[in-house]
């Protein structure tokens, strides 16, 4: 932007540089102000712990995060715990995203078949998923393939239902219009369904990663030997503090990538659209 | 001039819980090749209905579709002719190109090849789109959308132009401008249209003749033929005229008594 406006200088008015200034200004303020209140809330932590105002045993502090991402950076256990944890929330998503896009598209097309599964899916998207783990592990055992259909469990049906009612919502004199030009059906949802509905799936798709991580760490607590999930529910039966923030921190810069990803898709899209 | 389409007591209702909504009542009418038909009526009589079930889209419940002497009523004349429907907004998508959205007809039809593609860029050359052809749709004025919406119904090369209101969505000055230059080049290659309009206007500077559509359920009012002795090429020089005068108080007239307030279905 900065080169943009160098480029443009001499073509654009005074007030319109004063406004690009003043824009850009109000921006580095915005983010200085967030790295201050990060600063200050990481300093006032570390502080408090070493004063003894509050018990670092019960609160941990930065610095014992730190040196425990350290420790497991340097035995390697940061690789395998997260590795694990990532492959079960991308495997999930994926699943996720494309089971319900799937699902969606049959629905829409036999929608005598939707209106006999809706009620289904409304409670199956209504019950707490937390509440089928427990039966998931007598069903399919612990290990990876169970945590993985927790994650699933907790997105799936809702996307179903939101892709499903986006596509429900799409222009009729559209559909209409494929119709008189000679269309069918299928065209109708490869030539207007579909590519219509492009915003409300990337949007579904940032839901259904926040979602999938939610049901992987859910099954993690209770099937898993390894991954995030696992050191959180270990870490607190231990009282290894530093462990289980360490991890929720992994987990908190997990959701953000994935979140950033699919935004800068989102952006990639609009931009070409 | 030769007969394309006659129409026998076509009657038809939709159907919901709550009762039957009689739209079309006994409608009979004939159409030539050549001819610029307008359909004009109160709001919500049912005349997007009429043009669904000349399309095939809808079936009649009562009455005969004949298409040059062929029964066509329970496909509509789409099954046995090329149909060129134009709807009250252009419904170019955002996410084609102009030249994609133009050759969408093809694309379905599934005839798709250099001679089509040549034929809708010569057609975008002709009516001043071509500079536009990789545009976004949302980078036109609405004039030119609808022209580009008319290029995409020319596509198909269709024998008869189903035009639902096709002008209703732009300003006025565009609108006469529009209307008067989609009228001239269907006429110019000497197809068949079915125009159906609320505005009087237009249906007597474009149409060859007008039919009258009571309020619902629909039957015919009265019909009227329109002719000028001027060139129809220019709508301002048509809405001077005297005859033009006496059609719109003829036909206002017709319609004041037809006046309803249902609402546009």
């Amino acid at each position: 932007m900065n080169s943009q406006m160098s480029q443009r200088a001499d073509d654009i008015s005074a007030n319109q540089l004063i406004f690009l200034r003043s824009h850009r200004h109000h921006h580095h303020v915005v983010a200085l102000s967030r790295l201050l209140l990060t600063a200050a809330f990481l300093g006032a932590w570390e502080l408090a712990a070493r004063l003894g105002w509050i018990d670092a045993f019960f609160f941990s502090s930065p610095s014992g995060i730190v040196t425990y991402l350290y420790h497991m950076i340097a035995d390697r256990s940061f690789f395998t715990h997260t590795g694990v944890t990532l492959l079960e929330i991308i495997v999930s998503f994926v699943l996720v995203t494309l089971g319900s896009l799937l699902a969606a598209s049959v629905l829409w097309y036999i929608q005598t078949l939707a209106e006999v599964l809706e009620p289904y899916l409304v409670v199956l998207n209504s019950l707490p998923k937390s509440a089928l783990a427990p039966l998931l592990i007598v069903w399919l055992g612990t290990g990876t393939g169970t945590i993985i259909v927790a994650g699933i469990s907790v997105a799936v049906f809702g996307s179903v239902i939101n892709l499903y009612t986006g596509f429900c919502q799409s222009d009729p004199e559209m559909l209409k219009l494929i119709y008189t030009l000679g269309g069918n059906r299928r065209d109708a949802f490869f030539k207007v369904i579909f590519p219509s509905s492009i915003p409300l799936i990337l949007s579904n798709m940032k839901v259904n990663i926040g979602l999938s991580l939610v049901g992987v760490i859910i099954g993690e607590f209770l099937a898993a030997r390894r991954g995030l999930g696992y050191l959180i529910i270990y870490g607190s039966q231990v009282f290894q503090l530093n462990m289980m923030i360490t991890s929720i921190i992994i987990l908190c810069v997990i959701a953000m990538i994935f979140y950033k990803l699919i935004q800068n898709l989102e952006h990639y899209y609009r931009k070409k659209y | 001039m030769e007969l394309l389409l006659s129409l026998h007591d076509i009657s038809y209702a939709y159907h919901n819980l709550k009762g039957e909504i009689p739209a079309l009542s006994h409608i009979s009418f004939e159409v030539s090749q050549g001819e610029f038909l307008a359909i004009v009526g109160p709001s919500g009589c049912g005349k997007s209905t009429l043009l669904s079930i000349i399309a095939g889209l809808l079936t009649p419940e009562e009455g005969d579709l004949f298409y040059r002497g062929q029964y066509v009523t329970d496909c509509g004349v789409g099954s046995v002719m090329k149909i060129g429907y134009m709807l009250q907004r252009d419904h170019l998508f955002e996410w084609r190109t102009i030249l994609q959205n133009v050759l969408l007809g093809p694309e379905l039809n599934h005839t798709l090849d250099q001679e089509s593609r040549d034929y809708v860029l010569q057609l975008l050359k002709d009516y001043d789109l071509y500079a536009f052809k990789d545009k976004k749709p949302s980078e036109l004025s609405g004039g030119m959308r609808q022209r580009a919406a008319l290029i995409r119904t020319m596509a198909v090369h269709p024998d008869l132009f189903l035009l639902d209101e096709p002008f209703s969505a732009l300003d006025s000055q565009t609108r006469l401008n529009v209307s008067a230059d989609i009228a001239q080049i269907i006429r110019g290659t000497d197809k068949t249209a079915i125009l159906i309009t609320h505005d009087l206007s237009e249906a007597i500077t474009l149409a060859d003749r007008v039919l009258v559509l009571s309020k619902r359920p629909a039957c015919v009012k009265c019909e009227m033929p329109i002719r000028f002795a001027v060139d129809r090429s220019d709508p301002l020089q048509i809405r001077g005229t005297a005859e033009y005068q006496l059609y719109f108080n003829h036909l206002w007239e017709v319609l004041t008594n037809e006046q309803s307030d249902v609402p546009t279905g």
